[in-house]
């Protein structure tokens, strides 16, 4: 049998995970709303609205990891690591370049526009949790493998 | 679903690992524990794909007997 991306487990694990996430995500952009119309929380729309994209994102990765559905059975070459790397690295040159550009073409005194600090926690907090749970799940592996 | 002790049972006559036979069917480790364990039920596709690496039929390691 040649070898897929994702086997038929994993796709069906997927398939799950996502449609919890979409709709984790579905009920808390209704509380959201519900709560930013009787004006009992006040946070900048647009970022509000990233923090739960972010908290969705986080379940269906941990989700992904804890049920081994991230990646595939698919062997990676040397060459295809490499490749992977240098495309993040590309990405993430461009990233800084577009937002140094941007940021030299507004004035220094111009408001940040808010927001920005609640992410930054949001996105610390996420990439806490998914080490927490990548460091569970090899924990986890570790101990069955001893089993088996 | 019950655990499938016959697939266990010629994977260990076979001299396999779950390991071996998951790189050798295409899928992962944890896919071929979950069959054995009957946590998961594979596509008649995998089934015929574990039956060849295993030298059995379809009855033998997955038909169940009443």
């Amino acid at each position: 049998m040649r070898k897929k991306e994702f086997d038929e487990m994993q796709q069906m694990l997927r398939y799950k995970i996502g449609y919890q996430s979409f709709l984790i995500l579905a009920f808390m952009i209704l509380a959201y709303v519900i709560l930013t119309d009787f004006r009992i929380m006040k946070i900048e729309n647009s970022t509000g609205l990233f923090i739960l994209l972010l908290i969705s994102l986080t379940y269906f990765i941990s989700r992904c990891i804890l049920s081994n559905a991230l990646v595939g059975p698919k062997e990676t070459t040397m060459k295809f690591t490499i490749k992977t790397f240098s495309l993040v690295l590309l990405s993430m040159t461009t990233a800084f370049l577009l937002i140094g550009f941007f940021s030299l073409k507004t004035s220094p005194s111009a408001p940040s526009g808010g927001g920005g600090q609640q992410l930054s926690l949001v996105c610390l907090i996420m990439w806490a949790v998914i080490g927490l749970v990548t460091l569970l799940k090899r924990y986890k592996d570790r101990k069955n493998d001893h089993k088996d | 679903m019950g655990k499938n002790l016959r697939m266990k049972t010629a994977r260990a006559a076979m001299d396999l690992s779950q390991k071996e036979l998951a790189e050798a069917v295409g899928v992962t480790r944890q896919t071929i524990n979950a069959i054995e364990n009957g946590d998961y039920n594979p596509t008649v596709k995998l089934c015929i794909a574990i039956c060849k690496v295993l030298e059995k039929t379809l009855d033998q390691l997955f038909w169940e007997d009443d």
